[in-house]
């Protein structure tokens, strides 16, 4: 049974968005969120195409990165989101401090995802590898350090709520982190491994 | 909104938990210890393994299976028409 504080929000929530008021969270959210999965939806496809000119170029470059990193950041990540989601169960039961321990394990999983993603562009620079190598690095710096750029924001997003923390702002950031979730589970098996 | 519906924490641990092993499915159909190619064959289990990850993330840490107005379904077909299409690209390279 939802509080009153509970109800008031929801009831703010679902007054003015016509069928977006269906969806969890503050229905802007998930405007960016359609948007953000068209617009790497579009750059994966454009990855497939491109690689149509140059089958062996991209399966020699895939068989440079570094495979288990991308792995490990996918488990990273997994657990950054269910830690999100978590999160968000124990603000709608207004438990602050539990909310705020979870949303932290979030944002330190998301910090932990960049500092292997540090360590993986760490190497391929030191190997003389940078976006103009040629046009699979360019993709793959491209979509990855794009992706990166979501997650820097997503952990700042996070930072925010755990301090701000009504149940529509937990609910609404927690939405675009597992869109940054969303988008990297199908970025690692295009990029990394479909070789 | 859909607070009152939202998955509780032992919910999530077996999503979570589904999701890793899905994760260990990937590593093993993309061959991640391997230099060598993964075929056709690999690439759909790929996809399809990658369709399922998504769908969970969708329903249950999004929180789509709650919400109203076929959005659960909108936002399914979208990734999967992105995972078709790539995937289509992929057979077409032979």
């Amino acid at each position: 049974m939802m509080d009153t504080a509970t109800r008031k929000e929801s009831s703010d929530s679902d007054d003015d968005w016509g069928p977006l008021s269906g969806l969890p969270g503050n229905p802007i959210m998930w405007v960016l969120i359609a948007s953000e999965l068209i617009a790497f939806g579009a750059l994966f496809i454009a990855f497939a195409a491109v690689r149509l000119s140059d089958v062996e170029l991209f399966a020699t470059s895939q068989d440079s990165l570094n495979r288990l990193a991308g792995a490990i950041n996918t488990m990273v990540l997994v657990t950054s989101g269910f830690c999100a989601a978590v999160a968000v169960h124990y603000q709608s039961k207004n438990e602050t401090l539990r909310t705020r321990i979870w949303l932290g394990a979030a944002s330190l999983l998301g910090a932990v995802f960049l500092g292997v993603k540090w360590i993986e562009y760490g190497a391929k620079f030191a190997e003389g590898i940078s976006t103009e190598t040629n046009t699979f690095f360019m993709f793959f710096f491209l979509l990855t350090g794009f992706h990166a750029l979501h997650v820097v924001f997503g952990i700042i997003l996070l930072v925010i709520v755990a301090w701000k923390n009504s149940l529509e702002n937990v609910i609404t950031v927690t939405a675009f982190w597992h869109m940054v979730d969303l988008i990297w589970v199908i970025l690692f098996p295009l990029i990394y491994l479909m070789r | 909104m859909h607070y009152k519906s939202y998955p509780g924490p032992r919910t999530l641990f077996v999503v979570w938990l589904t999701l890793m092993a899905l994760t260990v499915a990937t590593m093993i159909a993309g061959k991640v210890t391997a230099v060598a190619t993964v075929g056709l064959a690999w690439m759909v289990v790929l996809m399809a393994v990658t369709w399922a990850k998504s769908i969970l993330i969708l329903r249950y840490y999004l929180d789509l299976k709650a919400a109203s107005g076929g959005w659960n379904k909108v936002f399914g077909v979208l990734v999967s028409l992105i995972l078709i299409v790539v995937l289509a690209l992929y057979a077409a390279a032979g």
